[in-house]
């Protein structure tokens, strides 16, 4: 990173902001933090943080306190908000130039998935559903009723699909909660899974949202922990309109996804392999109901329609991907690298290390050459290459 | 998709609240309201409350549409019926946020008796452990107005007491503080040298031309010490947008800074020079220049 001089360092330190300027209160920092500000407001909230180290200690407390290999996930497609989105357009546009060149494909391109939308899950709704449910008798469902429960998962009623184990001790005498079947509490289910369950066909929230039921069965197959594989008959796949096309060297970028303004938005990193045009790997970076980014590797089969997370390491926040025909290699939080040499459904990890270093970081990128020498780059700035799958490493 | 609408402002709650718009009975709807007894009078004057806190009086009906509907109107309803006692809303609350209170605050105190502590007393002010003179319990939830989530709020609030409460305990003093008292710099035994105002002047302008983005990216990266990672996270974007645009701005900056310092009257040798001068090498002579000032 370039040197800041001292003298510059001291004054930028010493601005302070004005009089008029006051502190932004706890709903405008975490406002600003999810990004759900107005333009006006967040402008002048981007002013104050700039000469306020008070406020930027409070945000940087509040929101990064998570390992520093946190994913931040951001919409190629998105409509931005703010000078940033410019930015975010212009990445956009010249990654999918950068892939379209990249890759010279014969047949009919897939659709590049450039985001998809995870719905901010707010399960409150949900909850209530359950504990209104627990205190009144369930009325047992017709013949008709129960033969479509029976037919079809989303039938279920939405307290049967939800929510969060814990101990809870109130401080007052909790009420009796009686209910004819019990109210299961587990773990809270990963994004994906709030996101198949939570999404609606034609609502509001929902109205850019991408899944098909094998996404749903994939998404719930995440949540208890098992990787997932197409299921033989799956029905045409539930489309959002889509968004303009991108175009860029005779390769056509579908976004799939518009951004509404209470929801975060999620950008899919890709990696096409050339020999196989119709298999894309990428990271989902969504950020879970607690508002922390796990990166996820997905794999898509069919040219981006519909994707499925491949289970590679827990407890890591995958950040990049790269494929080469059934060569995939996956890297992400504390330098982390994994690779499958049969297209994801085995992974062994890799220590990038030579004599006297290790990696450090989190892994941001990963490239691999025609050569077959693996480049990745992580976080801390470090880049390191092996032309022998990934036996031997040297830090460029 | 929210259909703008005609409330406005406060005064016009009691009219507007009968004839709601389409887009209020959408929010009414998708915020769950009804199982908290909330009633649409109540849920649109929360909205009102809000919309007065951020608009200014003579907002037009679209601006506050556009508010409106850019809430978290589960979360907000959820955070005021809890305000107002509703048992039911604070089951869910406490099956939804309790844990991740907790969690929140070991990830920020670090230690466990110290997150607890901070835990609990947030917990408690949002209980509300004091009461109005009408016998109302003040909780600190009726605060929280839907920008964000509820769950950031509440890390913000922890980040906030945590960060309040390590400051008084270990009396930090701000760096502008510091210099002021002289603490920073160490008197030497040799002549007396100081920054030249020039440069101070040129650097000075120099930070004001820079945008308020630029200047968030630089004040992060280079007072605050923050990685690039949280840098991207708290800002939306991607790291290599990050890294690349702390670059572009630090050379940017010192070519301007260099420009404004010929402009005073630097040749480009002297202003390279001086650019890389470094401050804590200097030191002023206060007692120098307390003996001035009384001279004169």
């Amino acid at each position: 990173m370039a040197k800041m001089p001292n003298i510059v360092r001291s004054r930028l330190a010493r601005r302070t902001p004005g009089s008029a300027n006051t502190h932004p209160d706890a709903n405008l920092l975490a406002a600003f933090a999810e990004q759900t500000l107005l333009p006006r407001e967040r402008t002048e909230v981007t002013a104050h943080l700039a000469d306020c180290a008070d406020c930027r200690e409070y945000l940087a407390v509040a929101f990064t306190i998570e390992s520093s290999d946190m994913t931040v996930a951001h919409s190629m497609g998105a409509v931005s908000r703010g000078g940033f989105g410019q930015w975010r357009r212009a990445t956009a546009v010249a990654a999918c130039c950068v892939l379209a060149t990249a890759l010279q494909y014969e047949a009919q391109p897939p659709a590049l998935v450039v985001a998809r939308r995870a719905v901010t899950v707010n399960t409150s709704s949900n909850i209530v559903d359950s504990i209104a449910a627990a205190r009144k008798p369930t009325p047992e469902p017709g013949p008709a009723q129960a033969r479509k429960k029976a037919e079809h998962p989303r039938s279920q009623p939405p307290s049967t699909l939800l929510a969060a184990k814990e101990n809870i001790a109130l401080e007052s005498e909790p009420p009796q909660i009686t209910a004819q079947a019990p109210v299961v509490l587990t773990a809270p289910p990963p994004a994906e899974a709030l996101v198949a369950q939570r999404l609606q066909p034609a609502s509001a929230d929902a109205k850019s949202s991408f899944v098909s039921p094998q996404q749903e069965s994939s998404a719930q197959a995440v949540a208890t922990g098992s990787a997932v594989r197409s299921s033989p008959a799956v029905p045409a796949p539930v489309r959002a309109k889509p968004a303009p096309a991108i175009r860029g060297h005779g390769f056509q970028a579908q976004a799939l996804t518009q951004r509404t303004p209470a929801s975060p938005t999620v950008i899919v990193k890709t990696a096409i392999a050339p020999e196989a045009p119709r298999v894309l790997w990428s990271i989902n970076a969504s950020p879970d109901t607690s508002g922390a980014s796990r990166g996820v590797v997905q794999r898509s089969t069919d040219a981006g329609q519909t994707w499925e997370a491949v289970s590679v390491r827990e407890r890591v926040s995958f950040r990049a991907v790269a494929s080469d025909g059934s060569d995939v290699w996956a890297g992400g939080s504390d330098a982390a690298l994994f690779h499958s040499s049969d297209s994801g459904e085995h992974w062994e990890q890799i220590q990038v290390a030579q004599e006297d270093a290790t990696a450090s970081g989190a892994i941001v990128r990963i490239d691999i050459s025609r050569t077959g020498e693996i480049r990745i780059t992580t976080s801390s700035g470090e880049d390191w290459a092996s032309s022998d799958t990934g036996r031997h490493w040297k830090r460029q | 998709m929210c259909h703008h609408g005609s409330i406005a402002g406060t005064e016009e709650s009691e009219a507007q609240a009968e004839g709601a718009e389409p887009y209020l009975a959408e929010l009414y709807a998708k915020s769950s309201a009804e199982k908290f007894r909330v009633s649409l009078q109540d849920f649109t004057a929360i909205l009102q409350d809000v919309s007065g806190r951020y608009l200014p009086r003579n907002a037009t009906r679209a601006e506050a549409a556009e508010l409106h509907c850019g809430l978290r109107v589960e979360d907000l309803v959820l955070a005021r019926a809890c305000a107002r006692g509703n048992e039911l809303a604070w089951e869910c609350f406490l099956l939804q946020y309790r844990q991740k209170l907790y969690d929140t605050a070991a990830a920020i105190a670090k230690e466990e008796s110290a997150a607890r502590e901070l835990a609990d007393g947030l917990y408690a002010d949002l209980f509300g452990v004091r009461q109005a003179a009408d016998g109302h319990r003040i909780s600190k939830l009726a605060s929280y107005t839907g920008r964000g989530s509820l769950e950031g709020w509440l890390r913000t609030v922890l980040a906030q007491e945590y960060v309040n409460r390590f400051r008084r305990e270990r009396r930090l003093v701000s760096f502008d503080e510091k210099s002021e008292a002289g603490e920073q710099f160490e008197a030497k035994p040799i002549a007396v040298a100081r920054v030249d105002s020039r440069l101070e002047q040129a650097v000075d302008e120099a930070l004001a031309e820079l945008s308020p983005e630029s200047r968030l990216l630089l004040a992060s990266w280079y007072l605050d010490g923050r990685t690039l990672a949280q840098i991207a996270r708290l800002l939306g974007v991607h790291e290599s947008t990050i890294s690349r645009r702390i670059d572009k701005t630090t050379v940017s900056l010192r070519k301007r800074i260099i420009r404004g310092l010929r402009e005073r009257g630097m040749n480009a040798r002297e202003a390279q020079e001086a650019m890389e001068v470094d401050v804590r090498e200097l030191f002023v002579d206060v007692r120098g220049r307390l003996a001035q000032g009384k001279s004169a």
